[in-house]
């Protein structure tokens, strides 16, 4: 079981925003960042459906244990993810 | 003074023979090569049938950071070329830290630990400095100019890190020497305290991509950019967005270029939505 979390941060580059789907393994207590998705002021409300569907997808496809590397803070798993995928 | 003479004689034989016995157990760069079997096709670009070739045979301008192939050959296989089987996210999460970590499974469980270090050559670059460990399981090498420097590595769920490799490169070869796995470990340990006290300051190049970044605000920046422009591309037959995938990490970006999404994928993940239709190949 899974706790769902979203860590929204606005980027240093463009006119966008980050947010982070995370998941906290209940069991461990270890984060893991599924996915890191972009939302612009002008999007469409179908976008956030679309993103929404798809993290559905990647969670039922590979669980965020096997798909993200686990941390033990919240912060570390950010701080991971953005160094990972250098994140501005 | 004739039992000195002697004394000073056997002194430089004693040098010398241990010179010659660094040169046979490490090499030098330009004569580098595997003493285990590349396991991988030899059909397969980069890799041919020398099973022992290190880098084409030509360490001084190339490097061959997964152990299997040059890594022009690699760079131009993409993604999905390698024909690589990679263990399991099962093996994977063994070497988390919870599971025990990295080194514990390594010294449990050699065969395991090689197919890790495998996976995290196929996998990314930015595994450079760990694979570098894991060929040096299997090789007699030693010096630092056919590395260069790694880029970042994570290991077992700790914080990522880089190894410089030329450290990496030396931990390797304590594996080969035989110091066993705890000097490994160590040596490890100080190729992170090392190099987390380098990763403070940005690169020329970091800082320049950085620059970049806060001037222009329409450009992608970083790794996204680099899975974009390096990466295999597939139409997402589902939303028309453009996937392009690197190693296991996929960028998502729209019919204007625009950024959606990013993630890690498995390769067998990968392939599953190629092979269902799901994933168009577009180049």
């Amino acid at each position: 079981m899974f706790e769902k979390i979203e860590v929204w941060r606005k980027s240093k580059a463009e006119d966008m925003i980050f947010m982070f789907l995370c998941f906290k393994d209940i069991e461990t207590g270890y984060f893991y960042v599924q996915s890191v998705d972009g939302y612009y002021r002008d999007d469409k409300i179908s976008k956030r459906e679309g993103l929404m569907k798809n993290a559905v997808e990647l969670f039922l496809d590979v669980s965020p244990v096997q798909r993200a590397t686990g941390y033990a803070s919240l912060k570390e798993a950010i701080d991971a993810a953005v160094k990972d995928f250098e994140i501005e | 003074m004739k039992d000195l003479g002697k004394s000073m004689v056997a002194r430089v034989m004693s040098l010398m023979l241990v010179a010659c016995l660094m040169v046979l157990s490490f090499g030098w760069a330009a004569n580098a090569r595997f003493i285990s079997p590349d396991d991988w096709d030899p059909t397969l670009p980069g890799v041919g049938t020398n099973r022992y070739a290190y880098s084409d045979n030509d360490p001084v301008n190339k490097s061959d950071r997964n152990g299997h192939q040059s890594d022009e050959a690699t760079d131009a296989m993409g993604a999905l070329g390698s024909g690589f089987d990679p263990p399991t996210p099962e093996d994977l999460e063994k070497m988390h830290p919870k599971n025990g970590g990295f080194f514990d499974n390594l010294a449990a469980n050699a065969d395991y630990a090689s197919k890790v270090l495998n996976r995290m050559a196929w996998d990314s670059r930015t595994y450079t400095g760990i694979s570098k460990i894991g060929a040096g399981l299997g090789m007699a090498f030693g010096t630092t100019g056919a590395f260069g420097l790694s880029e970042g590595v994570t290991l077992g769920g700790a914080t990522p890190v880089s190894v410089p490799a030329a450290v990496a490169g030396y931990t390797a070869s304590a594996a080969v020497a035989g110091y066993g796995v705890q000097d490994v470990a160590n040596s490890y340990g100080n190729a992170v305290q090392m190099t987390n006290q380098n990763n403070d300051k940005n690169t020329k190049h970091g800082q320049q991509r950085a620059d970049e970044a806060r001037t222009d605000p329409s450009r992608n920046v970083g790794d996204r950019s680099r899975v974009v422009r390096e990466g295999r591309t597939f139409k997402d037959n589902d939303t028309g967005n453009t996937i392009s995938v690197k190693g296991d990490k996929v960028v998502v970006t729209n019919q204007d270029g625009k950024f959606v999404t990013q993630f890690h994928n498995p390769r067998a993940n990968t392939l599953d939505r190629i092979k269902s239709g799901r994933w168009s190949p577009i180049d």
